[in-house]
């Protein structure tokens, strides 16, 4: 045998080899390419974990597959404990753009895993959209088919591929900081979607309790090293770290991420940190997130000590704040001191509960007579939500992932994002719930109701709300929000596969509404629909009274329409706003 | 300077010329000459927005004849049944209402007293159909004749549906103050009729 046909020889069975081993596990990786955003726009953090044998990789990314804008050479890590592990940040890209990466062994070449990615907007953006999931833990199988529907979610239109920009994550990612766990839920060779998803959609986010160990993290921390301003050492130790908070832009968003495993008690440096942070961020829209519920409707416990935030969530006009802990979905929130009932709640703002992402279910608790008060909407599923600013209104959808399986990967509905009849894998509506950042005008109008008329032919009740203008001029829209209401056409029509409560849940609605334990406040009104609502804000029906402003002095009707099937008493705040 | 023989809705054209301050009770009168002999339903109801008024229909007389009243047509049946005194209210239910076989005569006086106010805003009103489920209004577009909105600062506006005559303004307000004339000559129960001067 003469030496050419021996080399080739040799190399056939290598390539035999790797081919024996890319059938059997990822040959050469150990974990797949993933991404995180750690600013600034021009860049995007691409991780990976070799298998020990091909230590050093090359990455290479571009515009198209051809990879052809850049290239590095990427050694493994150095920081302590991140063995195999490799991380690169790749610059100087455009914002708001796509580009394709890909992964190799720097040696033979072989493809680790590939990716695409739309880069963060421009700094001065006034749109864009996300993600937002928690609560992954514990379940590959469920985890891999929600990364699978929310994939297929975004990949719907165009339009819907903005979601695939960015995710942020409430905690809980994996049921306990070790290795192992990451292993077998989180980077699981046989879940191919949940590695497709975070291949090609950087998640941000915070760390859960599964997380943390006696308020450290150490794997979490290798996993997912986002840009903590004070990470903080364990004494003794190398790689576990706590004081794991931070905060990111977004476009025009602030996201803050708070520990709630280290100190944030006032005066702490977390503390301090987090008052410096919300106080100078120039962001319009700004969500604060964190891991354990203040306000939630269960069944795991709130924060108690999480509410002691609530005060700087209004006094830095924190638009809402995004947990997760409990399995569920769910929105609370009061509006009103009566509502609030002596409880800390920051009044108007938004509690939202997304804890569906992955994790066993729980059912919520509807009643505001427990433990758990202020609850408006809750619903049991597995859930994601979706964010959509778009200048001075932010649109936020709940939806529930049907026929989740946590023993099978389940396929797409044939109807997607529809459902086929079948156990197939499709999206509904839990809840739609609308911010804007309009004015509010009402100290200076005069709101009065006449003509209130029940119709026995329509079974409409329709009136008249007159707004007579008593101080300057106000110009653009003009809007009008009935406090006191719930805006039932946000309600979605999801299932209630995943209740377990006997029977089963049929509203989303809890009773008495926003109200704390023991309140006589009555709570929302949750049955009364203003059929000709033009809108709502912050889950309350609104209507336009004007689209070319109103002058001082002057007085605009907008007539009511609504169907209200039980003739309870309509009772609501008109309170009026300039777009 | 002629006249036509006219026959007006005197006394809501009074309290509507007097403005709108609230004052209890308010005293109607709705014509219905074209209705003479027709039988149908009328119907009243009270809604409220924001904790309303209660509201009783008291010293209701007419020349038609009532018939029987309906109970399963209504949302939330007011207490007491006609002539009697009929109270529109409730603490938890936004409408309360009153549906009652009539023939129609000429007129129906009432009087509208609103009491229990506390806040928010009402309106009464008064409608005629000619079915017991209101499906087929009796004179307007809706079968609302007589609207009476009481207001959170205590105003109250109303409006009546009957036509206004063809004689000019300044005829309508001759025939009104001629109309206060006769009211006080009136006997309770007894409508006015005026009739023009002619030339």
């Amino acid at each position: 045998m003469n030496s050419k046909t021996k080399k080739s020889l040799q190399s056939l069975g290598l390539v035999a080899a790797f081919s024996l081993l890319g059938t059997t596990a990822f040959a050469g990786v150990l974990k797949k390419p993933y991404l995180i955003y750690e600013m600034p726009n021009t860049t995007m953090t691409v991780l990976w974990q070799d298998n020990a044998v091909e230590t050093t990789n090359t990455i290479s990314w571009g515009t198209d597959t051809s990879y052809a804008l850049g290239s590095a050479t990427v050694p493994e890590e150095t920081r302590p404990g991140t063995v195999n592990q490799h991380k690169y940040k790749i610059t100087g890209l455009a914002p708001n753009t796509r580009y394709y990466y890909q992964v190799a062994d720097s040696g033979s070449g072989l493809v680790y895993g590939t990716g695409s990615f739309i880069t963060a907007p421009e700094e001065n953006a006034t749109s864009v959209k996300f993600i937002g999931q928690g609560d992954s833990r514990s379940q590959p199988f469920a985890l891999n088919n929600l990364m699978k529907t929310v994939k297929a979610f975004s990949a719907q239109s165009p339009d819907f591929a903005e979601y695939q920009r960015l995710t942020i994550a409430n905690g809980d990612w994996v049921s306990t900081d070790g290795e192992s766990y990451w292993t077998s839920e989180w980077f699981v060779p046989a879940m191919t979607d949940i590695a497709a998803y975070t291949a090609s959609t950087p998640m941000d986010g915070v760390k859960g309790n599964h997380d943390n160990s006696s308020g450290y993290s150490t794997t979490f921390t290798k996993y997912w090293p986002f840009p903590y301003p004070n990470a903080t050492l364990k004494a003794g130790s190398a790689a576990t770290y706590n004081n794991l908070y931070w905060s990111m832009d977004y476009g025009p968003v602030h996201v803050t991420y708070v520990d709630e495993y280290s100190s944030y008690a006032p005066g702490s440096a977390q503390y301090n940190w987090l008052v410096s942070d919300l106080a100078n961020t120039t962001k319009p829209w700004k969500i604060l997130v964190y891991h354990e519920p203040s306000y939630s409707s269960g069944k795991d416990a709130d924060n108690v000590a999480a509410r002691a935030l609530e005060p700087l969530v209004t006094q830095y006009n924190v638009d809402l704040i995004f947990a997760g802990h409990s399995h569920n979905y769910a929105r609370t929130g009061a509006y009103t001191a009566a509502q609030a009932n002596g409880d800390q709640i920051a009044l108007n703002v938004p509690h939202f509960t997304s804890g569906g992402g992955g994790a066993p279910i729980y059912q919520p608790d509807y009643s505001n007579a427990g433990n758990f008060p202020h609850v408006i909407t809750a619903w049991p599923a597995y859930q994601f939500m979706t964010f959509d600013v778009n200048g001075k209104n932010l649109t936020m959808n709940a939806y529930q992932v049907n026929n989740v399986s946590n023993s099978a990967i389940t396929p797409l509905s044939s109807s997607f994002p529809a459902a086929d009849g079948a156990a197939t894998l499709s999206v509904s509506l839990i809840e739609q719930v609308a911010l804007h950042h309009f004015t509010n005008v009402a100290a200076q109008i005069t709101a009065t109701t006449s003509n209130f008329v029940y119709n026995r032919a329509t079974k409409l009740y329709t009136g008249n709300l007159t707004l007579t203008n008593n101080g300057p001029a106000l110009s653009g829209k003009i809007d009008v929000v009935l406090d006191g209401m719930v805006h039932l056409q946000g309600i979605g029509s999801a299932d209630n596969e995943y209740s377990t409560a006997s029977p089963k849940v049929t509203s989303k609605i809890a009773n008495k509404p926003a109200t704390g334990k023991g309140s006589s406040d009555p709570g929302l009104l949750a049955n009364v629909t203003l059929t000709n609502a033009t809108g709502s804000n912050n889950g309350e029906p609104m209507i336009q009274a004007s689209s070319t402003g109103l002058a001082k002095g002057a007085s605009v009707t907008v007539a009511l329409s609504f169907s209200n099937p039980t003739n309870i008493e309509i009772k609501f705040n008109p309170v009026t706003y300039q777009e | 300077m002629k006249f036509k023989a006219i026959k007006l809705f005197t006394a809501s054209l009074v309290l509507l010329a007097a403005g709108s301050a609230y004052a209890t009770p308010i005293h109607e009168t709705l014509y219905t000459p074209t209705l003479n002999g027709t039988a149908g339903y009328i119907y009243l109801q009270n809604g409220t927005i924001n904790n309303g008024a209660t509201v009783k229909v008291e010293n209701f007389t007419t020349d038609g004849t009532l018939g029987a009243v309906d109970t399963v047509n209504v949302l939330n049946l007011a207490s007491g049944t006609l002539p009697g005194t009929v109270t529109f209210g409730s603490a938890t239910k936004d409408v309360t209402d009153y549906n009652q076989a009539i023939t129609f005569g000429n007129w129906i006086n009432f009087d509208l007293d609103y009491s229990a106010f506390t806040q928010g805003s009402s309106t009464f009103t008064f409608s005629f159909f000619s079915d017991i489920q209101g499906l087929a209004p009796l004179l307007t577009y809706n079968g609302a004749v007589f609207m009476s909105d009481l207001n959170s600062d205590n105003s109250v506006t109303s409006s009546n549906a009957a036509p206004v005559p063809e004689p000019s303004t300044m005829l309508l307000l001759c025939a009104g103050l001629v109309g206060i004339f006769a009211v006080k000559l009136r006997r309770k129960g007894t409508p006015v009729e005026v009739v023009g001067l002619t030339a």
